[in-house]
Parts: structure tokens; sequence; C-alpha cells
């Protein structure tokens, strides 16, 4: 079933055009990237669906409902999760309170959202620092503090924005293998912006290609390396297939 | 009819005013990003420094003008320099209790030095004066005050707009970060900020003490009707301010005349509105 | 229930300060028994009247970081209903402070739904502009006084119906009443799904959103309770003092005060508010005692003050409390 239809997304700022008629579905248990150069308007089509642009154009359609324009609380009590790519916290939440806010968006009781964040925390190896602020933690650990308060919410899609950016090699290995069990574990449906093309390449199932702002291929991860159009986006003419260099 | 001539006449020289009062509240918080509460306090000052000289020296207040100015600088600069410098690098919430304490020590401060007793300078150049032109009535004491308040506008904005000094403010107020790689200092255009923001709301305390009367508590009332002006006329805009401040007077005035208990509650509940309802006023925010 | 058991959960407080919430409870308790001096005993009410506002304040000020400098004519709301109906209708303390508690509340709402629009400076200024609005509206309207303000009439004293006393004993154990069970709120409310929420939105709202956080909504939630806080605060200086006009529980240095507590002693945090009017309350006091009679020192108390504000926000804007916990993870 389909988890996720976006139907011929369009949103401008201005005079630019950042997504126009954009248009794909991810089914359930699907693990989607999301690539393109930068400028593409990749993390732009993450905000429309999640609620904190509205679109211009289109349809936002989750698990058959029309969430179009909704704001983000609205789609993430709906079961739209995503990260963010800098982890932000000018607070003072230990890592464990973190993840009890996202907890707290579906249960009411303290000690269940206390129950929830634990189990969370454990399963994302975050136990030893639960009680450390965002602040004081090493870049990977905080990416997983961030997976791991938008596990809370118990959503049925998770966004991920750039989760590997920053990491080293072996440290993207490990969130693969982190987001492939978390995927398992919660029955996920995974859909990932990326330029780290191990990760998403290595992830996916389905690639989606955007380059300024339109869909320009659609497939597997091998189709779309593959594919002219995303070469000559990425790397310029020259380097698409029959080009001389 | 004739009397509402009058009343928007006189709306139209108090606003003129108003206009200068929130013209260094724009500047500063263009250029930096921060309110500054005790912009009132320093307007306050202004009026007792005229005030003095008038009392002590024999000045009019015209004259005690540029002391007006010159403490309004020194204000502004000494505000950044021994306290704002060291708020920005602290929360939104630090500035903001800053620049409020800020506002607290001048008023209470000119209260201990100085007596909680209302003074005016009732004798002047232009003090109580008036003509009549085309039937209607023009207080000299707002007339002459008005004028000067325009030179005021547009010297600044030939400042701000045809020097390079000027352009580097402007550079600042766009992006601070970027003017800082091109070389210009953002620390000392901060402080410029100040200085012209104290140096011009000075200015309108001299001007002011020609028809208001002194206390160390009309600072309050005053940084408000700024807050509401620089909101209507759009944070960081000049020529907001300028406009703004003619149309909040015209309206203090006008319902002066039918309810003058509620002169300042409607600018109060104007700033409110305007803030909710049209945040980006007439001329939008620099930024 | 769960949050009955939340409320007198003081377990995740360091050992220290849980002593020091002991002896701090036995003190107050007996401090009337061993304190005769009406002064001392008058500086202990308004310490935990003015405990009392600054947790309220903390809840959208402090764990909420949403600067309200408004907060008097929510007091001054509440303040007048209690006099007014005592004084036309004869109504007892204990409806007429649930009903200006309500108003109070209502009004938050009301203010608060568009207020929220806005956010940092601009909230702040707003808040301010509402309350000097009431002000105004209150100070011009007859029927409350307008500027000369209201008295109450005198009942035969002891009296728990119209909480009237001659003894001031009565009326420091029912504020110590309301500081307790204003702390054990906060107590709970810190560890509710609404505290982590608004902590959340302190920190970042985009995030907050991004986690089911309805923000907007968290926010006149918190400003409510906060509301609500200093309306009972407000009831009580009515019934206290005897005599209300707007410039004694309406006006911006109420307001100001009101927030400083909490971030002088350290907002988004328990003890913070405690801290400050422990501070701030006998200070005032004895500056004022001591200022008052020389009449050249008019407005130095508020200098100092001025001064304090200005040192916190620049070296430490967590507050004292903040200065603590520096401390400690420096140690750590």
């Amino acid at each position: 079933m389909k988890v996720l239809e976006v139907i011929e997304l369009d949103k401008r700022f201005g005079g630019v055009v950042a997504n126009s008629k954009v248009t794909f579905s991810v089914d359930e248990g699907e693990i989607v990237g999301l690539i393109g150069p930068n400028g593409a308007g990749k993390t732009t089509l993450f905000n429309c669906i999640a609620g904190y642009h509205k679109p211009d154009g289109g349809k936002v359609i989750f698990m058959g409902k029309d969430i179009t324009g909704w704001p983000p609380h609205k789609t993430n009590r709906e079961g739209i999760a995503r990260t963010f790519q800098v982890i932000e916290s000018g607070g003072d939440l230990s890592v464990k309170e973190e993840v009890m806010v996202g907890a707290f968006c579906k249960i009411a009781q303290r000690q269940e959202a206390s129950t929830l964040a634990e189990e969370i925390v454990d399963f994302m190896g975050l136990r030893e620092v639960k009680e450390m602020r965002l602040t004081e933690l090493p870049v990977a650990m905080q990416k997983r503090v961030g997976l791991a308060r938008a596990l809370a919410t118990q959503p049925k899609l998770l966004m991920l924005d750039e989760v590997a950016a920053g990491l080293t090699p072996s440290e993207i290995e490990e969130m693969k293998g982190l987001l492939r069990r978390i995927k398992e574990q919660w029955k996920l449906t995974l859909l990932i912006i990326e330029h780290v093309m191990e990760l998403v390449m290595g992830l996916s199932d389905r690639v989606i290609v955007l380059d300024s702002g339109v869909k320009i291929a659609e497939g597997t991860p091998e189709e779309v390396a593959n594919n002219e159009e995303v070469i000559k986006a990425y790397l310029g003419e020259k380097y698409a297939k029959g080009g001389k260099y | 009819m004739e009397f509402l001539l009058d009343a928007i006449t006189s709306g139209i020289l108090m606003g003129l005013i108003f206009s200068l009062i929130a013209l260094g509240l724009t500047i500063i918080f263009g250029v930096m990003d921060i309110v500054n509460f005790a912009h009132g306090e320093f307007l306050m000052v202004g009026m007792y420094v005229a005030y003095w000289c008038n009392v002590l020296l024999g000045m009019d207040p015209l004259v005690a003008m540029p002391a007006s100015v010159a403490s309004g600088v020194i204000l502004g600069l000494a505000s950044h320099y021994l306290l704002v410098r060291h708020l920005l690098r602290g929360p939104m919430v630090a500035q903001l209790f800053g620049t409020f304490g800020l506002m607290l020590f001048i008023r209470y401060m000119v209260l201990f030095l100085w007596g909680p007793n209302f003074r005016t300078v009732s004798h002047g150049l232009i003090i109580g004066k008036s003509t009549v032109i085309g039937g209607v009535v023009f207080d000299l004491a707002k007339v002459v005050p008005s004028l000067i308040s325009i030179l005021a506008f547009l010297g600044v904005s030939y400042f701000i707009n045809n020097t390079r000094v000027g352009k580097a403010l402007q550079a600042t107020a766009l992006d601070a970060e970027a003017a800082g790689y091109m070389g210009i200092h953002t620390d000392r255009m901060n402080a410029l900020a100040w200085a012209i923001g104290g140096g011009t709301v000075g200015l309108a305390g001299a001007l002011l003490v020609n028809f208001w009367y002194i206390t160390p508590e009309i600072g309050l009332l005053f940084v408000m009707i700024a807050f509401a002006t620089v909101a209507l006329g759009g944070f960081g805009s000049i020529k907001g301010a300028f406009y703004a401040g003619v149309i909040i007077g015209v309206l203090e005035t006008l319902v002066g005349v039918k309810a003058p208990n509620f002169k300042f509650t409607v600018v109060y509940a104007a700033y409110f509105l305007i803030v909710v309802f049209r945040p980006q006023g007439l001329f939008g925010w620099k930024r | 229930m769960e949050a009955i058991k939340d409320a007198f959960d003081f377990s995740d407080f360091p050992r220290s300060e849980r002593i020091g919430l002991l002896l701090f409870s036995i003190f107050s308790l007996t401090f009337p028994w061993f304190v005769s001096s009406s002064f001392a005993r008058a500086v202990m009410i308004q310490f935990f009247l003015f405990s009392l506002y600054g947790m309220g304040w903390n809840t959208i000020g402090g764990y909420g970081g949403q600067v309200a400098l408004g907060k008097a004519q929510y007091v001054g709301i509440s303040a007048y209903t209690v006099a007014m109906m005592m004084i036309l209708w004869d109504v007892p303390f204990w409806v007429s402070m649930p009903i200006g508690v309500i108003l109070a509340v209502l009004w938050s709402f009301m203010i608060g739904y568009p207020l929220f629009r806005l956010k940092g400076h601009y909230f702040a200024i707003a808040t301010i502009a509402v309350s000097l609005v009431l002000q105004d509206l209150f100070r011009n309207w007859e029927f409350v006084g307008g500027v000369r303000g209201v008295s109450l009439p005198f009942k035969k004293t002891p009296n728990f119906l119209y909480m009237q006393f001659r003894s001031d004993v009565y009326y420091y154990y029912f504020i110590l009443l309301f500081f307790a069970a204003g702390l054990l709120y906060m107590n709970w409310f810190r560890k509710s799904r609404l505290g982590y929420q608004l902590r959340a939105i302190k920190a970042n709202e985009d995030v907050a959103a991004s986690l089911g956080i309805n923000v907007r909504w968290a926010k006149i939630k918190a400003y409510a309770i906060a509301s609500a806080f200093v309306a009972v605060g407000g009831a009580f200086h009515t019934v206290y003092h005897m005599y209300i006009d707007t410039s004694s529980v309406m006006h911006l240095e109420l307001s100001i005060l009101i927030a400083l507590m909490a971030m002088l002693g350290g907002a988004a945090s328990l003890w913070g508010p405690i801290i400050g009017a422990a501070i701030l309350v006998p200070l005032d006091r004895y500056l004022g005692s001591w200022i008052g009679g020389v009449k050249s020192l008019l407005g130095l108390d508020l200098v100092i003050y001025s001064i304090i504000i200005m040192l916190i926000a620049a070296v430490e804007p967590r507050g004292i409390w903040g200065l603590v916990e520096r401390a400690r993870a420096k140690r750590r």
C-alpha cells in the first residue's frame, strides 16, 4: 500500500522555482532515497511534505489522507517523523529527556513515555550518555539522538535529512546497519535525503533524483547511477555517456 | 471643522517629533537586531540636559540642542561599550533583560539624582508662541522642532545613503558577517548605530522641552510610542519611521480631542494590533 | 494518581537539595513561633507571595523561554474581582478568589491567542503594551474607583470566610499554604508532558513542532497557568492589604519584578524563583525601610535592582542557579 504519494508538487520562493510538478510515491516498507545536486529542491520537498512550507500546487497524500499544507505538528501526529540536518539544541534537555519529548507526542502519561524513551535509548546505544546534553556529544551520537527522538513519536514514515553528513566511513556503515535495524524493529518506511552515496545507494530500494526542482529520474540504485540525465546533472555534459573527456 | 484641522495640524507636527524619536530606535534595530528599551530614557536625559542648560546657563532649549545631542551620543556609546557588547554573546532573553535593566537604571538614577518633581521650561524663543496661517493655528513650539526633525531625517538619510561610512552601516545592517569579511568593523558599526541612535533621540529631547514637561517617568511613555511608530513603519526602515511617526501623531491627537485619557492607550493598542496583524508594518523590515 | 505522586516526588534532585528543601520547610513552618517581629513576618509573607508570582511566571518565561513582561495585569484582574465582589455583594474570599482566577485565565486565553503569533522582543513589548492598555482602562473606570482605588470593608476578625485577621500569623500560614501548593504543582509541571513540551519549544521551535508539539497552543496553555498563579497571588494581596489601586496591583514595575524573581534566581529551575524572591524581597524591604526614611535616596533601591538585572543579563543569563550549576559542572 502506498504510504506517501506526492502529486505534482509545486513550490516557489518569490521568483525562484524550488519544486516543479514533482510526483512520486513510496510504498510501505520501502527505503526510498532522494538525491540530486545542491539546490535541487530536496529539503524544500521535505519541508513541503512535513509541513514547514505550504506547497503552491499539487498534493501530498499520506496513508490515503490528504495532508497537503498541514502544519508540522499535525503531520507528525499523523505519522510522519523527520530529522534535521543540524541537530540544534539551545535548551538544557538531556538525551533521555529529548527522547521523552518525542515520546510525549502520542503518550500522555510520564511513566509510559519514560518507558518508551528508555527502550529507544537502549536500542540506539545511547544508554551511557542518556543524562548528557546534546551539545556535549560527538556528531555521530547527536545524529542518533535526533533519530531516537523522531522514533519516539511512533511514526509510520521516517524522513531523514542528510543523516550521514559529517560521518566517517565507519560511522556511515554503522548508520546503515542502524537504519536497517530501526526499519525492521518498528516496521517503518524510510525516505532519505542524502549526498553520501554509500549510504543512499547501499540502502535504498528505489532512488529518486531531483535537479533544479524537477524530478529527472527514478529507479533502482543501479538504474539511476547509469542514467544519463543523472550523470549530466551531477557532473555536467562532458561526463555523460558519449561525451568526450 | 476648523477645530479638526487644528488638531490634525498639531498631530502632524507632534508626529514629526515622534518620527525623530523613533529614528534612533529603528537604526539600532536595523543594524544590530537589538531592541533598545532604554531609548526613552536617552530621550529623558536629553530633556534634562536641555533643562539644566536653561536653568543653570540661561540657554534657550534651541541653543542647548548640541548639548542634548552630545548627551545622547555619550549615553549611546557608553551603553554599547559597557553593556550591549557583552549582551550580544548571550541568548535573546538576556539581551532583552539587559537593555531593560539599562532603562530602569537610567530612569531611577535620574530619579535618585534629581527627584520626582515635574519641571518645565517656561520661557524661550518659541515656547508658548503660536501663529495663525490660513485660519489654522500653528504652535511655534511644535513647528520649529518639526522642521528640525525633518532636517535631521534628511541629514541622516544623506549620511546613510551617500557617505562611505553610511553605506558601511547599511552593509552591516543587511548582513553583519558578510560586511565583516569585506573589512567593515562590525563592532565600530554597532557603536556608530548607538551613537546616531542616542544622538537623534537626545536632539528630540531638547526639542520636546519646548512644550512637554520633564520628569524621570517620561521615558516609558515615549519608548512605547517609539515602539508603536517603529512597528508601524517597519522595523529597520528609516522612511517608515518618518511616515509612521506622523500617522501616530495624528492618531494620538485626534483621540486626544474626544477622549484625552486614552490618547496613549490607543498607541499601545496600536502597537499590539500592528505587530500581530501586520508585522512588517508599512515598509517591511530590513531583514 | 500519578500526578499527585509526581508532585511530591523530589527524588531526581541531589541529596543536598532535598535536605535543603526539608530544612527550609521546617524553617517556614515554625518561623512565626520564634520570630515575633511583625516587620520580619511581613517580609516573609511578601517573600512567599513573590515566590508564588515568580513560580507562575516560570512556566511560560522560564521553561517556555517566552519573556512575558505584563503579568501584573492578571494580578490586577483577580485583585479587583475579589475586592469588588466583596464590596458590592459581600462575597466571601473563597468564592471570589476562584472567580478572579478564572477571569484572569479567560483574559489570558483571549490575549494569548493573538499574542503568541509573536516571538522574542516583539512578544515582550506586546505584553507590556497590553498590560499598559489594561491599566489605563482600569485607571479610568470609575466603577472600580479609578485612580483612587478601592478599600475593603472590615469584618470582625478572625474571619476565615473573608480572610481578614488582625494577627499576621493567619496570613502567614495561608500564603505558606498557597506557596506549598504552588511548589508542588511546579514540581509536577516540570515533569509533565506540557513541561517537556515547553522546554523543547524553548530549545528549538521547529524541532519541537517536528515532534508533534503544537507550539502556539502549548505556549498559550503555559501562559494561562502563569496567569492563574499570579491571580491567586493577587487575590491574597487584596485581603492582606485591604486596599488596592492600579499602581499597586497592575503597574509595570510589578510585572518586571515578577519576571525578575525567576530570572535572577534561575529561570527554568524549580528553586530559581524562590531564590530570586529570597534575595529581592528582603533587599527591597530592608533597603526600602532604610531609604524610605531618607527622602534624598529615593530611587536608589531600584537603581540597585537595575544593576543586578544588567549584571545577570551580561554575566550569567541563567541566574543564580545557573551559577550554581556552572560551578557543579566544573567540579564534575
